[in-house]
């Protein structure tokens, strides 16, 4: 049995849960935390099923790490100004650009 | 090697063994740091009227504490055996998505200094609790920024993990080897899996519930409603319960991977445990309104009902590993200790969560000192056990050499006593009606024998660390070679060298089983 379908058995567990919360009458958002799950898992298991096996990656990345560093200047920008917001979501940009076009292994 | 090839590999490296071994290094160091806070607090609780430390620097104590060790230790260090495992035993090269693995270690750095930053700002660390109830952490009752560096360092911290659970995931589906089906995936592998699918779909939750609440305290307007609080508490459960069985679900996997390797024996009910643990999964996402049994409104008996069910699956997962022990020849070596260790002590852990998902119970237990026991002999009692079964077994796969037999059953024992003597008295404390996160207790209500033992119990633990510590070193400085597979293990990481080469395999054996090294060794019998 491939993977996807391992993933939409546990969508249906979900579904089921999210299911049986009508009979207890469980309030709105735990129905819409719990479906929603249910709904992102269902997603997931199309994705595994349409996706390739993936060729080889570099062996490092500071493209990636850039990415990290550049999310972590978005999050402190937001406390500390908007041009570490701006440099962070540059820096972000500029990363994920590299990581796309980083040759692969 | 270039001039900037050997700094680029330090810092930006993408190969899974070198990642696995820096989230784990990275989390234990969050370990470390977050004990140093239990024994400054189990001091302080020692004897009734001490005043080690502030009742404000206790708050900021327990907060950092809890926030440390599910954020940045036990959660990280999962994954951690994920990144460096799950790949060497679906036969793969590297993870999927292994720059992002790496994107999501420097988070997880990056994260843990935010959150630790609190302790350099005026007015001291963050002192929400790890769970940051809202209006604890509003603006008005939480003032500073150091809250807001601690919900900063939780959307950083979980947004690497993230990355990381999706590359293992990626792993798990798009990386195995030429005849590695799902049926054919490792133990260990099947309990990442169901990991990384709660990882996929709480985490995001949490990251999302971090974010409103830095708006909330900025400007107000997201949790200010009568029903705010509530609908907080659902969101961050969402995430809280989940993390627990993270938290859980790769230590049961690396100790069904001992007991099988331990006890000569094939892992009995395979079938069963993959079902099994998915279900288990699911359930774990369903019950999280269990922590908020005694607010009203809340529908209890669904998620009574759901949190009594876990003991199938659970159930499924004890009868399974306690079934490939029985008629094996089993080798009491300190994996094989540790990992019955977690057995017993999970077990505690376990029943007494059993008792609390009943609403009456919980409503008597709720806040007290027995939630805090439970939820350590999940934690520290279970699935740390778990952890350091993996270790000791996993150990040679990585290093090449041996961890000290003899100072291991020393870590073991100490380890064994110190958690018991911690956390047993809890469940009497909160059985007596000693309320949780509280810095001091009056002299006249005779808590203070139990805090006793429970402190010195703390420091034995600490000794079982240190010890630890000390066999890590005599290993590395003084190494006794493991060779590729000391231990006759059964599953494709023993295939190849001890450390494994950069690209893992010269050569893979034949793929016909969950067990293709042990399937090797009957044939040639």
């Amino acid at each position: 049995v491939s993977a996807w379908r391992w993933i939409a058995l546990w969508a249906g567990f979900l579904a089921a849960l999210t299911a049986l919360m009508f009979v207890f009458d469980v309030a709105r958002i735990a129905v819409l935390l719990l479906g929603g799950a249910a709904l992102g898992t269902l997603a997931l298991a199309a994705v595994a099923a349409a996706s390739r096996r993936t060729r080889g990656e570099p062996s490092s990345s500071l493209p990636a790490m850039g990415v990290a560093f550049g999310i972590a200047l978005l999050v402190a920008g937001s406390e500390v100004g908007p041009w570490m917001l701006a440099l962070g979501a540059g820096l972000v940009v500029l990363s994920l650009g590299t990581v796309l076009r980083e040759p692969r292994a | 090697l270039t001039a900037t090839a050997v700094p680029r590999r330090a810092v930006a490296t993408a190969d899974h063994k070198a990642l696995g071994i820096r989230t784990g290094l990275t989390a234990l160091a969050f370990f470390a740091a977050g004990g140093l806070l239990a024994i400054a607090m189990r001091t302080e609780l020692a004897q009734p009227g001490l005043q080690v430390v502030s009742h404000h620097t206790y708050n900021e104590l327990f907060t950092m504490h809890g926030s440390t060790m599910i954020y940045l230790f036990v959660t990280p260090i999962a994954l951690a055996l994920g990144l460096y495992l799950v790949p060497l035993q679906v036969g793969a090269r590297n993870l999927v998505g292994a720059r992002w693995a790496l994107a999501g270690w420097w988070l997880l750095v990056l994260g843990g200094v935010a959150m630790w930053s609190g302790f350099l700002m005026q007015g001291g660390a963050a002192d929400v609790t790890w769970s940051g109830f809202d209006p604890l952490s509003d603006a008005v009752n939480s003032p500073g920024r150091a809250t807001d560096a601690w919900i900063h360092g939780v959307i950083l911290a979980s947004t690497g993990e993230l990355l990381m659970a999706g590359s293992i995931m990626a792993t798990l589906i798009r990386g195995r080897a030429p005849g590695m089906t799902m049926l054919r995936l490792p133990v260990f592998s099947w309990t990442m899996l169901a990991t990384t699918l709660m990882v996929l779909f709480a985490f995001p939750v949490l990251i999302v519930t971090m974010a409103l609440l830095w708006v909330e305290r900025q400007w107000g307007g997201v949790f200010d409603g009568p029903d705010g609080p509530v609908i907080y508490q659902h969101l961050f459960w969402f995430y809280g319960h989940p993390v627990v069985y993270v938290m859980f679900f790769p230590f049961v996997g690396a100790v069904g991977e001992v007991i099988a390797v331990f006890s000569g024996r094939r892992f009995f009910g395979y079938r069963w445990f993959t079902v099994s643990i998915l279900l288990f999964a699911a359930l774990s996402m369903s019950v999280w309104a269990h922590h908020m049994l005694t607010i009203p409104g809340v529908a209890v008996r669904y998620f009574s009902l759901t949190s009594t069910l876990l003991i199938i699956p659970a159930g499924i997962e004890y009868f399974d590993l306690i079934g490939t022990m029985a008629g094996g020849r089993i080798r009491l070596a300190v994996p094989m200790l540790f990992a019955l260790g977690f057995l017993v002590q999970f077990l505690i852990g376990g029943i007494t969560g059993i008792w609390i998902a009943s609403p009456p119970l919980d409503n008597h237990a709720n806040n007290s000192y027995f939630i805090v026991a439970h939820f350590h002999y999940t934690l520290l009692a279970g699935s740390v056990f778990g952890l350091f079964a993996g270790l000791y077994h996993w150990w040679p796969k990585v290093t090449g050499g041996l961890l000290r037999e003899g100072l291991g059953r020393w870590h073991f024992a100490l380890l064994a006593i110190g958690t018991n003597l911690t956390f047993f008295p809890q469940f009497l404390l909160g059985q007596e009606g000693m309320a949780r996160r509280i810095a001091d207790y009056p002299d006249r209500l005779g808590w203070g024998d139990l805090n006793l033992i429970s402190t010195i119990g703390s420091y034995v633990i600490a000794v079982s660390m240190f010890v630890f510590a000390v066999n890590v070193v005599v290993a590395l400085h003084r190494p006794v070679p493991a060779g590729d597979d000391p231990w006759g293990g059964h599953t494709l990481e023993w295939a190849t060298t001890s450390p494994p080469p950069a690209h893992n395999f010269d050569a893979l054996p034949p793929i016909r089983s969950f067990a293709p090294l042990l399937d090797l060794r009957e044939a040639q019998r």
